[in-house]
């Protein structure tokens, strides 16, 4: 039998910083900082004005990298692709939860 | 090797100019981009593409693979074979992506991005150098009953890994992971060391994993809250009454009061998914008419009506 790996939570209020992000995900700091000058990730800044980033804002800002590379996306369209991609997200969620209720429905119906 | 037909792949004319193929491949990109298509194998046809608009966008290596497409067989196995005597002109060249079929491998020699600055002496940076390697994202599926017990599942990855030439190849990992009970969708899971490897003595990145829940047949799931539909009776939803509603951790009797409406909901505490924060499990009360009657029910349906007078569209006057 092999070897089973423990998965670890992640606690949503887990930060990084913008150092620690930079080496984690392998991005240029320049990039970072752009986006978060357009608002693609919206960062905690403490009061000695470092940046904190959550582990959503890094995988935010994977995604933008990749949007980027690929499809040659401006950052301000960046955020505007990400917030649509986020809310057609919510909107399949609640299609299927509402489909999954009528087909509930349906069948003791039926 | 599979013959790879870049022309179909992009939808694009033999004649096509290379105008029409960066066209054709930015709409087609934006359609299947991992990060924006909902289709299920959008990962693949994105490669696929990304590998067609190397060659095409290239004159010379559309020239080359325009003659051998023209003069290469299929033989009955629907294997492709070059002419003989064929041979790249390009075998050694560098760049585009490190992720390409046997097919443009054997055609244009193995390309690998030059990992950056990875390799010694590219940058003048000397051997020395280390550098941690990347976090690796991935989503994981569980179906309810695991999400809510925990499980052990097998998972197939693929990491990226820098070669003694300095160029990234991807590997296939298998490992087997032991999920934590009570995670809910978009939780986040890291498994410490298993991203990509380092450079030099730099430490290997983690893991990460967002869980998906799967839909359920029986109940739907928001977040840590377990949702089931309850059908009763009229004359149940009338007086109330006790039902038994099985819930992933066990049957639980559950009190129905007098005059309970249809979609009226029933909080049951803590008794969604676990963990430090337990979700809830709410029975939504649905009310259901039986479908056969006799000449007593009726007489008793039409007394009832008689005794308790009901306009239940009184809004509408």
């Amino acid at each position: 039998m092999s070897k089973f790996y423990e998965l670890e939570v992640i606690e949503p209020d887990q930060k990084y910083t913008l150092q620690d992000v930079c080496q984690r995900i392998q991005l240029e700091q320049e990039f970072v900082v752009q986006c978060v000058e357009f608002g693609i990730t919206e960062i905690e800044i403490q009061e000695n004005q470092d940046w904190l980033f959550s582990i959503t804002d890094i995988l935010k800002l994977q995604k933008a990298y990749r949007l980027q590379r690929d499809l040659e996306i401006d950052f301000s369209s960046i955020g505007l692709v990400l917030d649509l991609l986020d809310d057609i997200d919510d909107l399949h969620a609640q299609v299927h939860q509402l489909q999954q209720q009528i087909r509930h429905w349906e069948k003791r119906n039926s | 090797m599979e013959f790879k037909d870049y022309y179909k792949i992009m939808g694009v004319d033999e004649k096509a100019t290379t105008q029409d193929i960066k066209k054709a491949y930015r709409k087609l990109a934006r359609r299947f981009h991992p990060d924006v298509s909902k289709e299920a194998d959008a990962e693949k046809k994105f490669k696929e593409l990304g590998e067609a608009y190397e060659v095409l966008k290239d004159t010379e290596k559309r020239q080359e693979y325009d003659q051998l497409r023209a003069m290469g067989t299929v033989n009955q196995n629907g294997e492709f074979r070059p002419p003989p005597d064929w041979e790249s002109a390009m075998k050694y060249s560098t760049g585009g992506s490190d992720d390409f079929s046997d097919f443009f491998e054997n055609i244009f020699g193995r390309q690998g991005n030059f990992h950056r600055s990875y390799q010694a002496g590219q940058t003048g940076r000397t051997q020395s150098f280390s550098m941690r390697g990347e976090d690796l994202h991935y989503e994981l599926s569980v179906t309810l009953e695991n999400a809510f017990a925990g499980a052990s599942q097998a998972l197939e990855l693929r990491i990226p890994v820098v070669d003694e030439h300095g160029l990234v190849v991807h590997q296939n990992k298998k490992l087997n992971v032991k999920i934590p009970p009570g995670v809910g969708s978009g939780q986040q899971l890291r498994l410490k060391g298993q991203g990509a490897p380092g450079i030099g003595s730099g430490k290997p990145g983690d893991l990460l994993l967002t869980i998906k829940v799967l839909p359920h047949a029986r109940y739907a799931v928001d977040g840590k809250n377990i949702s089931l539909l309850v059908p009763l009776s009229p004359w149940e939803a009338a007086l109330g009454t006790k039902v038994t509603v099985p819930t992933l951790a066990g049957k639980v009797k559950i009190s129905v009061p007098p005059l309970s409406q249809a979609g009226q909901k029933l909080r049951l505490k803590g008794k969604g998914l676990p963990g430090d924060k337990p979700g809830d499990f709410i029975a939504t009360l649905k009310i259901v008419m039986p479908d056969k009657a006799t000449d007593k029910s009726r007489e008793l349906f039409t007394a009832l009506s008689e005794e308790l007078p009901f306009n239940p569209r009184q809004e509408w006057e």
